[in-house]
Formats: structure tokens, sequence, C-alpha cells
């Protein structure tokens, strides 16, 4: 589904992806995992093209998306999910859900998708006419995730999900992804600092360092290796 | 959410309407008349410093552009003064697109620096174009006509004072569309997080442009009716000065609020006016009024509004607790 070959992406001069290639194949939850600063927000940066691509190419669905802005890559069917949330603070939580679907904005499809995310996310509706800075961090983080899908992406770009919340909402947020993955519409690309509980409901997963993929392979094998992996990347 | 769009709309429109009739003294109008031109710049400066978060200093450039079109067009060349001001606007237009388009792709206040630079030269060349413009002393080169509706002349303040509220009037019904349409969601969205709303999609720089080129088209239209009603124009008024004076109103009025920038062009137009009684006192009086502004009201009048009415139903909601407890 999506092909990231040879890449070679940073902030300005900063040269933050030295050479990566993944794959994600139709209906996985693939992981990335590694240090901070290894280039793993940077990657999917690119994959979305908020970062300009310095070197490589990027196939998504045998079509090459190299040079297309991002609203061609949101009305493609990659979404974002960005770290630290990014959600629209002075906005309310259904203009946040309206600017989620922008690209595709159709009233019919709209209020379908709107009632599908009310049932992945209850807590949404209750909040919808709030303003979206006054959720709690958990609150943002889901309204964060169902911004995202109400572009309806084929593939969705998680970048943190579990930062800086409780253990038990990250629980949550976790059985959502799952639930995503259950409904079988979305493939998933998951970035974690938390390895163990996303390796737990991913299919594969990429190790990345200083910019590099070294290491990647089926679940198993990452979770055997974790112990490794981790003093290895210390 | 559209009625309480359209109830302040109402009753704004209704004061404005009504003011006429209490007050007669050309002068009084000929100031709301100047506060209504200052209504239209600032509304579009609003849009641009609220919610594509940028600085113009240039805007008093494109207010004398659409003056002098609109002077040459219809006293040199005789043309419609309808079509003269469109083709300013459309002049206008075309300029500020060529100017924001590659400083609004940069991030930082690139804009503020490439409209100080415009001003400047446009400020020059009304000088300096002498054959063109008339120079420093001004346009003498034709009669600029009034402007006419059918067989209406506008040619006293009553009538121009009720021609450009209503074109202010407009533009405010236009602005507040613009804000709560998918348009409008968008520019919060940006000013909200830019980055994220790339993300959902949003372009953002040509959002940034065309809002610059909008509010650029709104200063343009506020210069041809000023041409119009003055009926000569002369560098002065162009000068980068009053493009600070016009980012001084957004300001105290309340950035982002289309309300607060008719607010702040109508305070500080009328209180000078009205200070001048003070007389050598009256600068002191003004600064003092606009410092006091910026400490206790940091959002500006609207901005402040806002905090008074929250702070108000705090209070109410503490008596309440005590009432209950």
């Amino acid at each position: 589904m999506l092909k990231v070959q040879n890449i070679r992406a940073g902030y300005g001069n900063l040269l933050v992806l030295k050479n990566a290639s993944i794959h994600i194949n139709e209906g996985e939850i693939v992981t990335l995992i590694g240090p901070n600063g290894c280039g793993k927000s940077t990657l999917l940066k690119t994959i979305v093209r908020l970062l300009p691509l310095q070197h490589g190419s990027i196939i998504f669905q045998g079509k090459e998306i190299n040079h297309l802005p991002p609203e061609k890559t949101v009305s493609l069917g990659i979404a974002l999910v960005p770290e630290g949330r990014h959600i629209f603070a002075p906005l309310s939580v259904m203009d946040n859900l309206l600017l989620g679907a922008y690209t595709c904005f159709n009233k019919l499809t709209f209020q379908e998708d709107l009632e599908r995310m009310f049932v992945l996310f209850p807590r949404l509706k209750e909040r919808r006419k709030q303003l979206a800075g006054t959720l709690s961090g958990g609150e943002q983080q889901m309204l964060a995730i169902a911004r995202a899908l109400m572009s309806r992406p084929r593939l969705l770009l998680l970048d943190e999900p579990s930062m800086g919340l409780a253990p038990l909402i990250v629980e949550n947020i976790f059985e959502t992804i799952n639930k995503l993955r259950a409904e079988g519409k979305t493939t998933i690309c998951l970035v974690e600092q938390n390895a163990e509980m996303a390796l737990e409901i991913s299919d594969r997963g990429y190790v990345l360092e200083t910019g590099k993929i070294v290491y990647q392979g089926p679940r198993e094998n990452l979770i055997e290796n974790v112990e490794v992996i981790r003093a290895y990347l210390g | 959410m559209m009625r309480k769009i359209y109830i302040p709309y109402i009753i704004f429109a209704l004061i404005i309407l009504l003011i006429p009739v209490f007050i007669h003294s050309y002068y009084y109008l000929g100031v709301l008349i100047q506060a209504g031109y200052f209504s239209l710049i600032c509304m579009g400066l609003s849009l641009v410093m609220g919610y594509a978060g940028q600085i113009s200093l240039g805007h008093a450039a494109f207010f004398g552009l659409g003056g002098y079109a609109s002077a040459i067009l219809t006293g040199g060349h005789g043309w419609c003064p309808w079509l003269a001001m469109i083709v300013a606007m459309i002049i206008s237009g075309v300029l500020a697109w060529l100017i924001g388009k590659p400083s609004l792709k940069l991030k930082g206040h690139y804009l503020a620096m490439a409209t100080l630079g415009f001003g400047e030269i446009v400020y020059i060349f009304f000088n300096a174009e002498i054959r063109l413009t008339g120079g420093p002393s001004g346009y003498t080169m034709g009669v600029i006509p009034y402007l006419t509706i059918g067989n209406l002349t506008i040619d006293n303040e009553f009538k121009h004072y009720l021609l450009t509220w209503a074109i202010v009037l407009l533009i405010l019904l236009v602005n507040l569309h613009i804000i709560h349409s998918r348009l409008g969601r968008a520019l919060r969205a940006i000013h909200a997080d830019e980055e994220a709303a790339r993300a959902m999609g949003v372009h953002t720089a040509r959002f940034k442009v065309w809002i610059f080129v909008l509010s650029a088209v709104y200063a343009s239209l506020a210069g041809s009716l000023y041409a119009h009603n003055i009926l000569f124009v002369a560098p002065g008024p162009f000068a980068a000065m009053h493009s600070i004076l016009f980012v001084t109103m957004v300001i105290v009025g309340g950035m982002g609020s289309i309300w607060g920038a008719v607010a702040g062009a109508l305070l500080l137009t009328i209180l000078p006016e009205t200070l001048r009684g003070f007389q050598d006192y009256n600068i002191l009086i003004y600064g003092g009024i606009l410092l006091f502004i910026m400490l206790f009201m940091s959002g500006g009048l609207f901005g402040g509004g806002r905090l008074f009415l929250a702070w108000l139903s705090h209070l109410r909601g503490r008596k309440k607790e005590v009432a209950d407890g």
C-alpha cells in the first residue's frame, strides 16, 4: 500500500532521515520504534508531505506522491495524527471535526462519519460544543484521532498517541486502534515510545536509529528481541 | 448560530442609520465618514492580522492607490466613477497578490517588511510622478466628479455618510459570513495551529495570500470613496504613518474580531476629535487612553469586552455559590 524508498529528509540544513525505507501492506498495523530524535516523526511528516523530500521516493497505492502537497495526500487518503495532538484549541470540538473533513466535505458522508466517531469516542459527543482546548489530555488525543479519521483515510499515521497520558487512557486509546483495525477500513502506522504496548497490537515493526532503519521484522521477532534492541539503543 | 451574528449586526446597523437623524452637523458627519473609510481598511487588515497572523505596514498605500486610480481615471480620462473604482480595486488586488505570493510563503514577518517597502515606493511614486499624480501638491489635472446613483448625486456629507456606511455594513456582513463559513473555519484553524491545519489539507499559503489580497481590495475601495468625497487627492494621507495607525486601530479593537476592527477605527478616529478641547493636553490623554486599553484589555476592546463578560458571569456564579452554600 505504501512504499517508502531510500528517503532523505529533514529541517532546512539539518538532515534527520538519512536513508530510510519502509513498506506497509493493506490492513496492517506497523510500528516504528526508536529513541528520541531518531527520525520517527520526521518520517511520518515526510510521508504526508509536510516536510520536503530531499531524496528517494514515496509510493502510495501504486502512485508516486513525491511531489504532491499535503492537501493532495490528504485527499488521496493519508491522514496524520500529529505528535502532541495539535488540536485547534480555540475552536469547538465540532469545528475540529469539520476541519478534519476539510478536503472531502459532503453533508451526507459527514453525518455518517460523525456518528461513527461518536460511537468510537462517546466522550466527544458529550463535549461537541466545548472548546477543544478545555478538554482533558486523553480527550484531546481522542479528538485528534477522530479529526484525522474524518477525512476517511485509508492509511492513518499515528504519532505518539500515548504521549503524556495516564496508563488507563493509553489502554483505552490502544483499544480504539484495535477496533479500527477490526473494522478493516484503515491501515495504521504507529510511532511509539511505549514499545511493548505498541508491538502488542501490531503486525510488524521497524527500529530506527539516527535516521536509519536498523532492524525490522514481524511482531514476534521484535518482542523477542526487545531486550536486545533496548540494550542496543541504550 | 446565525441569530447570534445577526442580532448585534441589526442593532449596529440601526444605530448607524439613526445617527444622522440626531446629528446634523456636517463636521461630525465628516468625522464619521472618515471612520467609515478606516473601518473598511481595518476590517480587511483584521483578517490579515487576526487570521493569517501577519502584519501589513502598507495598507495606506492601497488606500492611496484606490484614491489616485479613481482620481486619474475619472478626472483625467473621464471614466464612469463606479467602473474606475472597480478597476482601482483590481489594480490593488493584483499588486497585493504580487507582494503576498512570495512573502507569505515564508515563515516570519516578511510581509511586514515587504509592505513597508511597498508603501514607501508608492508614496514616493505619488510625490514624484508629477505628470501623472500632480506630485506633492496633489492631483489638479482634472476634476474628480461626485458619485452618482441613478439621478442621485452624492454631493453632501449627509449622502456621503449614508453611502459610506451602507458599504461598510455590506462589507461587515460579507466578513461575518466569511468567518462563519468553511473558509473562515479554515482561517481560524490556520491561526490556531498552522502545521495542524496543513496536515488537515488546508492550503495555508494560498489562504493567506487571498486574505491579504481581499484586505488590499477593501483599502482600495475606501480610497476611491474618499477621492469622490473630498474631490482631491494628495500624498499626505497615504504615508507610512497612516499604515501604522491602521495597525494600531486593529490592535486596539481586538485582532481577529471584525467588530473590533470597526470599534477600533471608530474610537481612534473620534477620540482625537473629541480631545481637541483639551488643546495642548490632547496627545497626552490620547496616549493615556491607548496605554490603558493595551495594559488592561490586552485582547483589545473586543477581546477585553469578552473578558469583562466572563468576569461578570464568574462573579454571578460565585454569588450563587454563596447563596446555595
